[in-house]
C-alpha cells in the first residue's frame, strides 16, 4: 500500500528532516505517527499526500511508484487521499457546506447527488447550524471539524490526519476518532499524526515514532 | 406556478451549494481600480487623439479643396468695367458643376480690412477695390485648374487663380508632427494598459496561490482550477473596460466643452468612423479575453512549480 525506502527530505540548505527513512504500511491499517514537535511528522505526511517530492529515495503509494506516474494521472491519485491539514487550509470564500462538498465536486459529482451526503456529515461533526457560515467566522475547533469532514467526504483509500484533535475538546475528539475507526473498517488506511499522548494511549493501534528523521516502530 | 415557487424556496434553502464558485471570489478592489484607472487614461488619450485627428483633417480638407480667384482693378478703367468683369467671372463659376460653393468678398468687407491703414471714410467713393472670390470644390483632384485659368485669362490677363493649400504648406509638417505625437501617446497608454493588465492578472493569482495549492492537493485538474478564475476575470475585464471608457468619455466631454465650441458633436462625429468605432466596441471583448489568457498562463505556470 505505502512503501518508502531510503527517503531523504531536505527543504533547502538546512539539515535533513528525514534521513534514510524506510516504511511499509499495509492496506487497511491504522497507525499513529508520533514524535516531538519539529521532528518532521507533517513533512512525512506531506510526502504521502504528494505535496512535496522527497529529496531522494523511492516512494510508492497504492502500489505505484510516484515518480513513474504521469502528471495527468496525479489528480486521480490525489482524490483517493483524504488530508486533514494541521492548519486546516479551508477555502475562505466558500461556505462550510461548499468546503466540505469540494472534493466531490472536483471528482465530477453533481450538486443534487452530493447534497444529502454532505449535510449528513456536517451534522455528524456537529456543525449543521453553521452550514452557511464562512470559515473565518468559525473557531479553530469548528474549522478543524470542517477540515476533517472535507477529508473524509470522498471515502478516501488513504486518510492522513495531522493533529486532527489538536483544537477540539475530548468529547468531540472521541467522536472524530470513532469516525476514523468506522472509515478504517470499510478499508481506509489511516495515519494520524499527533503528540497527544493521552489520545495515543486510549487506543490500541500501532505507533510510528519519528525521531531523528527515522521511524521507530513500536507495535 | 407551484413548481416555480418550489424552486425558489429550494434556492434559499439552508446549505445551498453554488454551482460556480468563481462568482464568489471578488477580485481585490485595488486591482479593479488600477485597471479601471489605466483604461480611463487610455480612453482619454484615445478620445482626445481622435478629436485632434478629426479637427486637423477638417483643416487640411478646408485648404486642400479650396481655391481663390483675385480680380485686381485695372489702371484707367471705370468701376463699371470692373463690375462687368466680376459678373463674367461669376457666370463662369456658376457654369462649372464641380464648384460646390463660392463666396465673393464684398467691397465693404475689403474696405473694412483696409481701414487700419487708410483710416475711416478716407477712401474715395469711386475707387476700385480688388475683388477676392473663395471657391470650394468637391475634390481637388477632379478639378482642372489649368482649364479654368485659361478661361479666366480670356476675361482679363490680370485675373489670378491659385490653390489655397499653398498657404498652409509650411504648416502641413506641423500637422503631421502633431498627429504622430498624438498617435504615440495613444500607443504608449495602450502598452501601459497591456502591462497593467498582465501585472494585475498575475497579482490576482499570486494573492490566490493558497487556493490554487489547496485545490491542486485535493485533486483538481488544471482546467477546473482555471475555471475558478475565468468568470471572475471576464467580469473584471468587462466592467473595468466599460467603466473606464464611459468615465473617460464623460471627462473628455466636460473638459473639451470648457474650451471648444460644439466639442460634444465633433467628438461623436469623430468617433463614428469605422476604424475608431471598431476599436471602442472591441475593447470590452478583447480586454476580458486578454485577462483570461494571462490568468490561464499564470495558473499553468504556478501549477508547474507544484509537485
Ligand atoms: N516548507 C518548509 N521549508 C523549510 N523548512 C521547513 C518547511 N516545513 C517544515 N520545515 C522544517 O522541518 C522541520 C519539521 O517540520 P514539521 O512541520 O514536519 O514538524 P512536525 O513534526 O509536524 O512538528 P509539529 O508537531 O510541531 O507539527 C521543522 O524544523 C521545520 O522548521
Ligand atoms: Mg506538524
Amino acid at each position: 500500500m505505502i512503501k518508502l525506502s531510503k527517503i531523504y527530505l531536505n527543504y533547502g540548505n538546512n539539515a535533513d528532516i528525514l534521513k534514510n527513512l524506510d516504511l511499509k504500511l499495509t492496506s487497511g491499517s491504522f497507525h499513529f505517527l508520533t514524535g516531538p514537535s519539529g521532528s518532521g511528522k507533517s513533512s512525512l505526511l506531506k510526502l504521502l499526500f504528494l505535496g512535496h517530492v522527497p529529496t531522494s529515495g523511492k516512494l510508492s503509494i497504492f502500489g505505484k511508484d510516484i515518480s513513474e506516474i504521469s502528471k495527468p494521472d496525479l489528480p486521480i491519485l490525489r482524490r483517493k487521499i483524504g488530508v486533514v491539514f494541521q492548519d486546516f487550509r479551508l477555502l475562505d470564500h466558500l461556505t462550510v457546506i461548499e468546503n466540505v462538498a469540494l472534493p466531490l465536486q472536483i471528482a465530477g459529482a453533481r450538486n443534487r447527488d452530493i447534497k444529502d451526503h454532505v449535510n449528513e456529515l456536517i451534522t455528524w461533526v456537529g456543525l449543521n447550524d453553521k452550514i452557511d457560515a464562512f470559515p473565518n467566522t468559525l473557531s479553530d475547533g469548528e474549522k478543524q471539524r470542517i477540515a476533517i469532514a472535507r477529508a473524509v467526504i470522498g471515502r478516501p483509500s488513504l486518510l492522513l490526519a495531522d493533529e486532527p484533535t489538536g483544537s477540539i475538546d475530548s468529547n468531540q475528539g472521541d467522536k472524530i476518532m470513532h469516525l476514523f475507526e468506522e472509515l478504517n473498517k470499510i478499508g481506509t488506511t489511516v495515519i494520524i499524526a499527533t503528540h497527544d499522548n493521552s489520545l495515543v494511549s486510549q487506543f490500541d493501534y500501532p505507533k510510528l515514532n519519528l525521531v531523528n528523521g527515522k521511524i521507530n516502530r513500536n507495535e | 406556478m407551484e413548481k416555480l415557487i418550489g424552486m425558489n424556496k429550494k434556492k434559499h434553502f439552508k446549505g445551498r451549494i453554488s454551482r460556480i464558485y468563481s462568482f464568489k471570489r471578488r477580485p481585490p478592489f485595488f486591482l479593479f481600480s488600477l485597471v479601471t484607472c489605466m483604461i480611463f487614461l487610455m480612453s482619454i488619450s484615445f478620445y482626445s487623439g481622435i478629436y485632434v485627428d478629426f479637427k486637423l483633417d477638417i483643416l487640411e480638407q478646408k485648404f486642400e479643396d479650396s481655391l481663390t480667384i483675385q480680380i485686381p482693378g485695372t489702371y484707367g478703367k471705370t468701376k463699371k468695367y470692373h463690375t462687368n468683369q466680376l459678373t463674367k467671372v461669376i457666370n463662369l463659376i456658376k457654369q462649372n458643376p464641380k464648384i460646390k460653393k463660392f463666396n465673393v468678398i464684398t467691397d465693404q468687407e475689403a474696405i473694412s480690412l483696409l481701414e487700419p491703414w487708410v483710416g475711416k471714410n478716407s477712401l474715395p467713393k469711386d475707387i476700385i477695390i480688388p475683388t477676392i472670390i473663395d471657391l470650394r470644390v468637391n475634390k481637388i483632384k477632379d478639378f482642372n485648374i489649368i482649364q479654368i485659368e485659361k478661361k479666366l485669362k480670356k476675361i482679363s490677363q490680370n485675373i489670378k487663380i491659385f490653390h489655397n493649400v499653398k498657404y498652409i504648406q509650411p504648416n502641413l509638417r506641423t500637422i503631421k508632427t502633431i498627429k504622430i505625437i498624438v498617435l504615440t501617446i495613444v500607443l504608449i497608454t495602450l502598452l501601459s494598459l497591456v502591462f497593467i493588465i498582465i501585472t494585475s492578472a498575475k497579482t490576482n493569482i499570486s494573492l490566490n496561490s493558497n487556493t490554487i495549492e489547496i485545490l491542486h492537493l485535493i485533486g483538481a485538474r488544471k482546467n477546473y482550477i482555471a475555471k475558478e478564475f475565468i468568470i471572475q476575470n471576464l467580469i473584471m475585464g468587462f466592467s473595468t473596460t466599460i467603466i473606464g471608457l464611459i468615465i473617460g468619455f464623460l471627462c473628455i466631454i466636460f473638459i473639451g466643452s470648457l474650451y471648444f465650441e460644439n466639442f460634444y458633436i465633433d467628438l461623436i462625429k469623430a468617433t463614428i468612423n469605422l476604424r475608431y468605432l471598431t476599436f471602442v466596441l472591441f475593447l470590452p471583448i478583447i480586454i476580458p479575453l486578454f485577462f483570461c489568457l494571462i490568468t490561464y498562463l499564470t495558473i499553468v505556470n504556478n501549477l508547474k512549480k507544484l509537485p
